[in-house]
């Protein structure tokens, strides 16, 4: 909701659906005032001798059950309806939006009772609250509307709160009191513009919800005062002659349902021009970026370098991103062995990522793989797989059994709501159906133990939001090599946590690879890490390896400018180096 | 969690009902005092003595203060005490006992086809985000909106009662008397009172799943050889059912509001019946019983959601309730009517 810039309503109306929106809107406004005259006969005068008739020349919508004109009714009765509503409105936005500001400043105690008093008026269902004051209070329009209004003010108490809320909690309000800005300067300045809009939106959802309830109440007799018409009571009647006239309903009916999407559709035309500029989530963003056009510098792909005893064969891997548009990884070829660690580094942008998740068939939605070929070789228990030609079912028996998949931000890759325990245990028992779940807990805490987490049995038992970034990353790996994989890939397995735990997260890697045989294929952008760890390294620029070699070699003496710029980055890391402010470049992500 | 957090967590499931339960109870009450309907003025008419109205209101405890009415009310109803009408003389209760059931049976059925259908509806969506079958939800959802609720009873009654006359127009058999004729009569109100919890629940999870299915565990329940199935009902569906099930707790008012009209429209001998006559004839305990019942389900509907809640998902019982609060506030907006 941006009001900071003038005009969201001006905005909102260069959609069409709001300018349908709107003169829909403004002919009710016209009809409530002048329906009465506009009428094209008296609405209250009865016939005896046209009773419940279709629609005719002389009575357009036909006439009901006293012979008065169905239409001028309808016309007469807009002003009734439309004004119950708007006082109905009209209450609940009075008694809603301070009391709302009001329990973001006047202290916990108010908050809590009056979001209490909120809460109870949320219990009671309008059409029953009305049914009781127009028993109290005897039965008239404007009591069943003062009722209505009371249980429509939760609604902009909680929404005048919340916008509020969000609004203390921006850093522009913060950066305004450090400035010197009194509070209540602040609050005058920013606060209005704010909620606004969120009022407007909320009025023309309130007022759609409004007139239906209205009609709902006069459907029962509430608020009715005859022989004067609302729609609700129009189609009360028709509801008694149903059978002489089944689709009499329709026309008040279509009234009321055209007013509403009118007003919903307009209040959706204004949030969603005033959140238009915030919400623009891509979630192939990542991966566009990874996009950009060849330059002339080493950009020719070099060749496949072959391995002793290959676990992961990748041939002229090509991925187009933006639906198929785009190529971004031009032509890849690569080979893991075992027990190797191979480094695959480059820039974010470089299609490292893309890569990897071509190789676990793991793409985001409008990423393709458009040709090459990604083969897992097997061994005397594990024949090899074509991994481009399986279908989806396949790949599950591929994912956990024979390749494991380590993540940066490992505690976002677990169920947020399961303990990670009971998540271990899942994806043992789903790869080995045999196993009961008492011998699978066992080898979950066992596993848990193997890769180095203190107190496997709590562990177990925690969420994954209970751990701190080494744990769940150890909790990740766990699970990856719960299906005894041949081979492993982290993908910046490491680049989230802080340089101690990061080490300690590489031993415990190296340590699988030597006592297991696995292959591990490393996905960084940081070249110290491959400098530690790895045996080989590829370095990937712009969706091509530009430069491959043994990890010793390529760091010592890399011969591609890519790869210098990509050691320089990874220097500035080390200890005693000086010159550069390390706070500044450990912003780098 | 240890046992002294799962106690805190107790109370605080507990303290907001009880809370909101007196403000809601006393409100009402106090209302039906303000209102000046007292039973002198309605039963004895104009010619009352000044003596019989005396008589009547201290057989009413009229004359007693008002926090002592209030408390000898709460007192009595907790007991199942409701007080009598001022014109039968029948017990409260006893009405109210009568009328429940049928509510409460329509109402169950009605949440059912909500949670089915809306349910369905907001997975398979969700499954086919841009399809064309996603789109005639969300057409059909934001159609439902616009819809006043009786409409659609209309509609069903037209088509199902007036032109095929395959099921009842109104009436009612109790489901222990005959569940075969139970299910004939209230099938077409439960259908139009589920409209409109389908409708919302389906946007909601839709809305929630889609959102979910985005979250890096989803990615990560792959990388583990998870299928799509087990991802989705085991993983997804538990994290994304939060929204939903809020949703639902906000549309039980809205059903039981809804059921007024139904029991209207299919004449059917329900609470709200009960309610508009007295009502009409301003009847303060039968309105006030009517109510008290009312306050009563929506309240204890609530603490099964948050019990559910709370059994799903951790955050909540950590006590964040912040994402829980932002998703009802959506909800309240999406489902004012």
């Amino acid at each position: 909701m941006s009001a900071r810039r003038p005009g969201s309503l001006r905005r909102a109306l260069r959609l069409t659906s709001a300018r349908i929106a709107l003169g829909i809107i403004l002919l009710i406004v016209v009809l409530a005032f002048f329906g009465g005259v506009l009428a094209p006969q008296n609405p209250l005068a009865q016939n005896t001798n046209v009773v419940l008739q279709g629609p005719s020349f002389h009575h357009w919508l036909g006439t009901d059950y006293l012979g008065r004109d169905v239409l001028s009714r309808l016309m007469a009765g807009t002003g009734r309806s439309v004004a119950g509503a708007l006082e109905a409105v009209g209450i609940g936005l009075l008694l809603g939006v301070l009391p709302g500001l009001a329990s973001l400043w006047l202290g916990r105690t108010y908050e809590w009772i009056s979001l209490r008093i909120v809460d109870a008026f949320m219990t009671l269902p309008y059409v029953v609250f009305a049914v009781a004051v127009t028993g109290f209070f005897g039965n008239s329009l404007i009591a069943a509307m003062t009722a209505v209004g009371v249980l429509i003010s939760p609604l902009y108490f909680r929404v005048t709160r919340a916008a509020a809320l969000g609004l203390t909690r921006t850093q522009y309000v913060e950066a305004a009191e450090l400035f010197g800005s009194s509070r209540r300067r602040v609050l005058r300045t920013h606060l209005w513009s704010k909620i606004l809009p969120t009022l407007a939106v909320t009025t023309a959802q309130a007022l759609a919800s409004a007139l239906l309830i209205v009609s709902s109440l006069a459907f029962l007799g509430l608020g009715v005062e005859p022989p004067l018409p609302t729609w609700g009571e129009l189609l009360s009647s028709d509801l008694d002659y149903l059978a002489q006239q089944p689709w009499a309903p329709l026309f008040p009916g279509l009234l009321i349902m055209l007013i509403a999407g009118a007003l919903n559709a307009f209040a959706d035309a204004i949030r969603d021009t005033g959140t238009a500029q915030i919400v623009n989530v891509d979630p192939a963003e990542d991966a566009s970026s990874e996009s950009s056009e060849d330059d002339e510098t080493g950009a020719e792909d070099i060749g496949i370098a072959p391995v002793a005893q290959p676990v992961l064969r990748v041939e002229d891997l090509r991925v187009t991103v933006n639906g198929g548009g785009t190529e971004a990884v031009h032509g890849v070829s690569f080979e893991v062995g075992r027990g190797e660690i191979v480094g695959l580094v480059g820039e974010s942008g470089s299609g490292k990522s893309l890569t990897c998740r071509a190789v676990t068939g793991l793409l985001a939605p409008g990423c393709a793989l458009s040709s090459g070929t990604v083969e897992l070789l097997g061994d005397d228990d594990t024949p090899p797989i074509k991994l481009t030609d399986i279908d989806r079912t396949a790949w599950n028996k591929v994912r956990g059994p024979r390749i494991g998949i380590v993540f940066q931000d490992p505690a976002s890759y677990l169920n947020p709501s399961i303990p990670v325990g009971k998540q271990l245990v899942e994806t043992i028992r789903v790869h080995d159906k045999t196993l009961s779940r008492a011998a699978a807990k066992q080898r979950s805490i066992d596993l848990f133990t193997s890769v180095g987490l203190r107190d496997a049995e709590t562990v177990y038992r925690q969420y994954p939001h209970e751990l701190s970034g080494g744990m769940a990353q150890r909790v990740l790996i766990a699970i990856a090599i719960s299906g005894e994989p041949d081979l492993l890939i982290a993908d910046e397995a490491t680049s989230a946590l802080d340089v101690l735990v990061q080490a300690e997260v590489l031993d415990l890697l190296r340590g699988l690879v030597r006592d297991r045989g696995l292959a591990l294929l490393l996905v960084t952008h940081d070249l110290a890490v491959v400098a530690e760890l790895c045996d080989r390294v590829l370095v990937c620029d712009r969706g091509r390896i530009v430069e491959q070699g043994p990890a010793a070699r390529v760091v010592a003496a890399p011969t591609r400018p890519q790869t210098r710029r990509l050691l320089e980055a990874a220097l500035v890391w080390q200890p005693g180096f000086d010159g550069v402010d390390t706070e500044l470049v450990g912003a780098q992500p | 969690m240890s046992a002294v957090g799962s106690l805190r967590a107790v109370l605080r499931l507990v303290s907001v009902p009880v809370a909101v339960f007196l403000i809601a109870t006393f409100s009402t009450y106090a209302l039906g005092a303000l209102g000046g309907a007292n039973p002198a003025a309605t039963v004895l008419g104009q010619d009352a003595t000044a003596g019989q109205i005396a008589q009547l209101n201290h057989q009413f405890g009229l004359d007693n203060p008002f926090l002592v009415q209030y408390f000898d009310w709460l007192g009595h109803a907790l007991t199942g005490n409701l007080g009598v009408s001022y014109f039968t003389s029948i017990p409260v209760a006893t009405s109210i006992g009568q009328a429940f059931p049928v509510d409460l049976s329509l109402a169950l059925l009605a949440l059912t086809f909500a949670v089915v259908f809306g349910g369905a509806a907001g997975i398979t969506a969700a499954l086919r985000r841009g399809g064309w079958f996603d789109r005639a939800v969300s057409a059909v959802c934001s159609g439902l909106a616009t819809v006043p609720p009786f409409l659609v009873g209309i509609t069903l009654i037209v088509l199902f009662a007036v032109s095929f006359r395959l099921l009842p127009s109104g009436g009612y058999v109790p489901f222990t008397q005959d569940p075969g004729q139970w299910l004939r009569f209230a099938l077409l109100p439960s259908i139009a009172l589920s409209a409109e919890g389908a409708a919302a629940i389906a946007r909601q999870l839709r809305t929630s799943l889609v959102g979910a299915l985005q979250e890096n565990y989803v990615l990560g329940a792959a990388a583990r050889g998870l299928s799509v199935r087990r991802t989705l009902f085991r993983h997804v569906l538990r994290n994304a059912a939060g929204p939903a099930l809020t949703v639902l707790g906000v549309q039980i008012p809205l059903l039981i509001g809804g059921a007024v009209v139904a029991e209207k429209m299919f004449a059917l001998p329900g609470v709200a019946q009960l309610a508009l006559q007295a009502g009409s004839e301003r009847d303060v305990p039968v309105i006030q019983g009517a109510l008290l019942v009312t306050i009563g389900v929506v309240l204890v509907s609530n603490i099964i959601v948050n019990a559910v809640l709370f059994r799903i998902t951790p955050q909540a019982r950590r006590g964040t309730r912040s994402a829980r609060r932002r998703v009802t506030l959506q909800s309240v907006g999406g489902a004012a009517a």
